[in-house]
């Protein structure tokens, strides 16, 4: 997958894997992450990287929910480096999201990804995911899964 | 610290947009709140599921596959359980069809079917090229061919007797070493 470097023209290829059991304190010690990942451990989480780099840019924990069929995100989190106006690279949260609905898709759930952000931060949900509010929560399957897959993972 | 106190702090350096752009910060709801959340989606999750209709589960089905020989295609080993022949039949289990249904549908024979399913038969271009079309493009040609090609490099890696075998019948080979 591609992500967007901010300098302009550039792209830069990333790949999404499983956390290791070291990674969490390397994480909790590098003071890059806002949040303590160490509590995501019963979770499935999953770091994003540059290919060939150590250097964690993003990290995304799920809860599965096999009963349901679906998979549901508990929390994203770019790196401090990859926040805001001055961020290096984009498209994080993006690519992240979009593994999650293949992933949803390989477990046989269709696609189906919810999420239950906070009120203040649903409307970014809906507009640049395509997220439907159910309830207080969100939920993408299907075709709208499969259309981020194709913008954020097969580019 | 919790979610919310996280996003407090988070909040005095970035504008909600910066935020929402960079992660997804969970409510914290009370116990009470979060079991009716909880309902409120099964509900819709279970609606979602009833209201599938069996070209959604096949469409669902035939991309899982697609996934699933991208991620076998990024592996370095090749697995004699997931050759062309095995993820062809995959697909036909996926699209919910008999194999003489699906040899109808892609114009061959049952038999070379047979065949190809069981890797007595490799497939040609040919084949491939109505595979994608017969998915509507989930399952492209290009992954069906990196099957092959798997297949045969393992083959070239591994098959010494052949090697030998058809090394007697060169004459006049090159000497460099």
């Amino acid at each position: 997958m591609k992500l967007i470097s901010m300098r302009p023209g550039e792209e830069t290829e990333a790949e999404i894997t499983e956390m290791e059991e070291d990674d969490y304190e390397r994480i909790a010690l590098s003071g890059r992450f806002a949040f303590d990942w160490r509590k995501e451990k019963g979770n499935l989480v999953y770091k994003i990287r540059l290919i060939g780099r150590e250097e964690v840019l993003g990290l995304i924990s799920l809860i599965d929910v096999p009963k349901e069929y679906r998979l549901h995100i508990n929390l994203i989190e770019s790196s401090v480096d990859n926040r805001g106006k001055n961020k290096l690279i984009g498209r994080i949260p993006g690519c992240l999201i979009a593994y999650t609905a293949r992933l949803a898709f390989d477990k046989g759930y269709a696609g189906f990804v919810s999420l239950r952000p906070k009120t203040e931060l649903i409307d970014h949900y809906i507009t640049a995911y395509g997220f439907k509010p159910q309830g207080i929560g969100l939920a993408i399957d299907q075709k709208v899964s499969q259309a981020l897959i194709l913008k954020y993972l097969s580019r | 610290m919790s979610y919310e106190k996280i996003y407090k702090k988070l909040r005095e350096k970035y504008t909600v947009d910066e935020i929402a752009e960079s992660m997804m910060i969970p409510a914290e709801l009370t116990e009470e709140e979060e079991k009716k959340a909880e309902k409120e989606l099964r509900k819709y999750r279970f609606q979602r599921l009833k209201e599938m209709t069996e070209e959604d589960w096949i469409y669902s089905d035939t991309l899982r596959l697609r996934f699933q020989m991208e991620d076998y295609l990024k592996e370095k080993e090749f697995s004699p359980e997931k050759t062309f022949g095995k993820y062809l039949e995959a697909y036909i289990h996926a699209i919910r069809k008999s194999k003489k249904a699906f040899s109808e549908d892609i114009g061959i024979h049952y038999t070379r079917l047979s065949r190809i399913l069981h890797g007595k038969e490799e497939p040609n271009l040919a084949l491939m090229y109505r595979l994608e079309k017969h998915s509507d493009e989930l399952i492209p040609a290009i992954l069906w061919w990196k099957l092959t090609i798997k297949k045969q490099e393992h083959q070239i890696r591994k098959d010494k007797e052949t090697r030998i075998a058809e090394g007697k019948k060169v004459k006049n080979a090159l000497k460099t070493r």
